[in-house]
């Protein structure tokens, strides 16, 4: 069977379509308004490319459009009329939503996982971050239990009120913060990043941030000014036993950071 | 994720899957939610592991209510000792107990108590391993092997709501329940007896609920649950029971048909009065579960004065943000033990003038000094702001700024009552008094409400050191309230919220209509070219 040349290209539009708003939403994060319209403007390009790749081709696309503007039969003549109304109402009522719709808050663009700092200076001892690939208490392989049960309690004591018992970010203190305590159990947080990271930012928390993550606005509190170093690496390790995520291994380049949507 | 995914392929296990848990739905609404009535050894050892890695750091390894989080929550956590449990749908025991049924302690682990720290389990744990925790829990108390439940409760006589009902309602709660001793005519918590002081049976502070808020109501805000806890009360709680002793047990007793009937009708009329109960309740409700937060409060332009009294009629028409307040936990000294809720929020604007208009509920009107037990200081709000200019993206500190970008209070306290402009550069710099700073407020105190308005002109003189309000642009802005009697007071023990934006409507715009007019035009001139081309190619 043969489509007509309609019907494929309607068909490419709506697929396009069906791709940009339910499947890439699905996969990854839903696109962007202005990103939208230029992905189905491409679209629509690419659709008239094809239709006109031809002589037959295009004639075949244009002559109903041009049986409709001759209007030489009975049914043509009132559907022309119709047409000529309500295509010029359609463009008005486009054009004037648009303006409309012009005012949209700032922001939207803060940086998750910026770049850490090489060094630390914490509670007045400088930490090399590169030099700490895995955090120092893995070494004291022993006593490993005991550090994740007291990194245990340090959570209970001070995190879950944000970051919730079962670590997804939802404690009871949580609805009061934008951007939202951190989701430790999603695959974008602890997951993607080192131990060594995790000590920065916990150790200097959201006003430790650079301005492109909008250190401002985070809750996440200062723990230089409440927990010890060993404390840190204890709760870090809670972290990723609970979770069952494996902290990533920190490469020399401080590869890391950069993205987060 | 990957269950997701699964059941957008097949439509037909969806259709199984939503089929499942719209049955279990109706089974739990049914309160008929199985749990095992003899749990094996294997049971409780199961639900000993679950309870050590789950509920021990606030319930306590001995189950007695004391573990790691207990310092940082209010209200504190359960002590399984007691073996009370404050919702049930079981009346009182023959021996005196009030003793929950298996099925209502399920309930309480799998939603949670809600506008407390002890969060639903459903999304955690299974249906099994909460059975299991419930027999577990359950052997921290030794009145849960001496006695067994008592008889359920009966939801019959249900009357739907009405204006009728709740006028019927409200009579009840205030000459017959009198409810109002505890939670206030307004509903709001602030009866007479909460602020004498009520204790729970654990020697902590308890307030009553402020009723209209029924996303705050530990045991559910639902039709049956509000009727269960007028009914059997809430246990550990000043909060007392209404129909317990079951009201109908009389009448199952005794064989002269005359009396049973007697009893039968006054049990039918106290259940009908506890439905009207319910239904004045629910009618009391600002909305039937937590708002949204919205990003932008819009200020909306109006001609003319702005209404100063938090009471004038020109505030209908402007909408309202609900934002919720949270303690300040981040920096030392930190609140963990709030008290307000949340706050609603409205704006108005002129051209030359801004107006806020700020509501909060609060029990207490509270004046420096008033109690013996603790220091006290004076219920205040602000609106945060900050004092520079900014670009791009930058602000200040959500916690009242730093050195380099300062931020603008506009304190108002209930006593004097006057609103100040006072300057931060972080929490430790707040001082309560500051100048008139062009604030101009009226605010009052009202049967467990606050209602404040502050209005201020857009533009000042000062335009580098002091907020300016041009109009359609997007404003950064925060709340920030004390509840004195709650010891709250200075730049730290306080109720806070996160950044949003205030956007000032500008003067309703022509471009809308001039675009329409041009939209059109464009469309005519596209179709009389093509008319034009064709005609001439092919006419
Ligand atoms: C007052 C609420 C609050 C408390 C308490 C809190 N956090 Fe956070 N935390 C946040 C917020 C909000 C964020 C997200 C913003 C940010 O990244 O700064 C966050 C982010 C984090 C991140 C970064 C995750 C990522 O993907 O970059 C880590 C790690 C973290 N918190 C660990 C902790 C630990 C450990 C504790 C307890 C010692 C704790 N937090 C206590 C609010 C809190
Ligand atoms: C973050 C702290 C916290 C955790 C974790 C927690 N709870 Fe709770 N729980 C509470 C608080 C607080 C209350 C009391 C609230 C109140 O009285 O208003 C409570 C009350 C209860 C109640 C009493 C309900 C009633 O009707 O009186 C049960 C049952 C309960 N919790 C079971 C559990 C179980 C089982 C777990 C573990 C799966 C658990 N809790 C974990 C804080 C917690
Ligand atoms: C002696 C004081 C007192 C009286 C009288 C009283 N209550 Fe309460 N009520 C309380 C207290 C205290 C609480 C809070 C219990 C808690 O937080 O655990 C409460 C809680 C509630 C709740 C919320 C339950 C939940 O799930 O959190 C409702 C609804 C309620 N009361 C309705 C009523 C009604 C209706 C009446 C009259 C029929 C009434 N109360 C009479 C003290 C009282």
């Amino acid at each position: 069977m043969r489509l007509s040349i309609h019907l494929k290209s309607l068909l490419t539009l709506l697929v396009a379509i069906f791709v940009f708003s339910v499947v890439v939403p699905f996969v990854s994060a839903p696109i962007p308004g202005q990103l939208y319209g230029w992905y189905v403007i491409t679209t629509l390009f690419v659709i008239y490319l094809y239709v006109s790749s031809s002589e037959a081709s295009w004639e075949e696309f244009i002559s109903p459009v041009r049986q409709l503007l001759l209007a030489r039969t009975a049914l043509m003549k009132p559907l022309r009329i119709v047409v000529f109304i309500v295509v010029p109402l359609l463009c008005g009522w486009y054009f004037s939503t648009w303006a409309a719709g012009g005012s949209a808050p700032p922001g939207g663009l803060r940086v998750i996982h910026p770049t850490p700092p090489s060094s630390v200076n914490f509670q007045g001892k400088q930490l090399v971050l590169q030099d700490i690939p895995v955090s120092p208490i893995r070494k004291d392989e022993a006593h490993l239990a005991e550090h994740i049960e007291n990194g245990r309690i340090i959570y209970y004591e001070n995190c879950f009120f944000c970051h919730g018992d079962a670590l997804q970010g939802k404690g009871h203190f949580a609805q009061g913060f934008n951007p939202a305590p951190a989701d430790f159990q999603a695959s974008g947080t602890i997951a993607q990043l080192s131990e060594s990271y995790l000590f920065w930012r916990i150790a200097k928390g959201g006003p430790g941030l650079p301005s492109e993550s909008t250190p401002w606005d985070s809750a996440m509190p200062i723990w230089e000014d409440f927990l010890t170093e060993e404390e840190i690496w204890q709760v870090i390790a809670y972290l990723y036993d609970t979770t069952g995520h494996e902290p990533r291994v920190m490469d020399h380049g401080g590869g890391e950071g950069g993205g987060g949507h | 994720m990957s269950e997701q995914r699964i059941t957008r392929g097949r439509s037909v296990s969806a259709l199984a899957c939503c089929m499942g848990v719209g049955l279990w739905l109706f089974l739990s609404l049914l309160g008929a939610s199985p749990v095992n009535a003899q749990p094996t050894e294997a049971d409780l050892e199961a639900g000993e592991q679950i309870y050590l890695q789950r509920c021990a750091h606030c319930h306590g390894v001995e189950g007695d209510g004391v573990g790691a989080s207990t310092d940082v929550v209010y209200p504190k956590p359960r002590d399984f000792t007691s073996g009370v449990y404050k919702f049930r749908t079981r009346h009182e025991t023959e021996e005196g107990n009030w003793l929950a049924a298996d099925s209502d302690i399920a309930r309480s682990i799998r939603e949670g108590l809600h506008g407390s720290s002890m969060p639903g389990w459903e999304t955690v744990l299974s249906g099994q391993q909460i059975d299991q925790l419930v027999h577990y829990i359950k052997t921290f108390a030794d009145v849960f092997e001496e006695d067994t439940p008592g008889l359920e409760l009966s939801f019959a006589n249900e009357i739907a709501s009405s204006p009728e009902s709740i006028a019927r309602g409200k009579e009840i709660f205030e000459t017959v329940f009198e409810c109002h001793t505890c939670h206030g005519t307004d509903g709001r918590g602030n009866g007479e007896e909460a602020l004498a002081g009520l204790e729970d049976d654990w020697g902590y502070r308890i307030w009553p609920a402020n009723l209209t808020k029924p996303w705050t109501y530990r045991g559910g805000s639902g039709r049956r649950d509000i009727f269960r806890n007028i009914s059997l009360g809430i246990a550990g709680t000043p909060m007392p029971p209404f129909a317990d002793p079951d009201p109908m047990a009389e009448a199952r007793e005794t064989d002269d048909p005359e009396e049973k009937q007697e009893i039968e009708a006054l049990a039918r009329e106290l259940q009908e009065d506890t439905w009207h109960t319910v239904n004045y309740v629910q009618s009391l409700w600002t909305y039937p579960q937590e708002p949204e937060v919205k990003a932008t409060l819009t200020a909306k332009r109006v001609d003319g004065a702005l209404p100063m009294s938090p009471d004038d009629a020109a505030w209908q028409e402007a909408p309202v943000n609900y934002y919720p307040l949270v303690g300040q936990v981040i920096q030392e000294p930190r609140l963990f033990a709030s008290m307000t809720v949340g706050v609603e929020l409205q704006a108005l604007h002129n051209g030359e003038e801004v107006a806020f208009r700020l509501v909060w509920d609060d029990r207490t009107e509270s004046a420096p000094g008033e109690s013996e037990e603790m220091e006290t200081y004076g219920d205040a709000v602000a609106l945060q702001f900050s004092s520079k200019p900014l670009s791009g993206m930058e602000k200040p500190y959500f916690l009242m700024g730093d050195a380099s970008y300062p931020t603008d209070l506009w304190y108002w306290r209930n006593d004097p009552g006057d609103a100040v402009l006072t300057r931060t550069q972080g929490a430790g710099t707040f001082q309560a008094d500051g100048n008139a700073g062009g604030l101009v407020s009226q605010g009052q105190f009202d049967n467990g409400q606050y209602r404040v308005v502050i209005q201020r002109a857009l533009q000042t003189e000062q335009t580098d050191t002091e907020v300016q309000f041009p109009i359609g642009a997007f404003i950064p802005f925060s709340v920030t309230g004390w509840d004195g009697s709650n010891g709250e007071f200075g730049g730290y023990k306080r109720t806070v919220m996160a950044w949003y934006n205030l956007y000032l409507e500008p003067e309703p715009s022509k471009a809308p209509l001039y675009l329409l007019l041009v939209g059109i035009g464009f469309g005519l001139i596209v179709e009389f070219s093509a008319l034009f081309v064709t005609r001439k190619n092919h006419g």
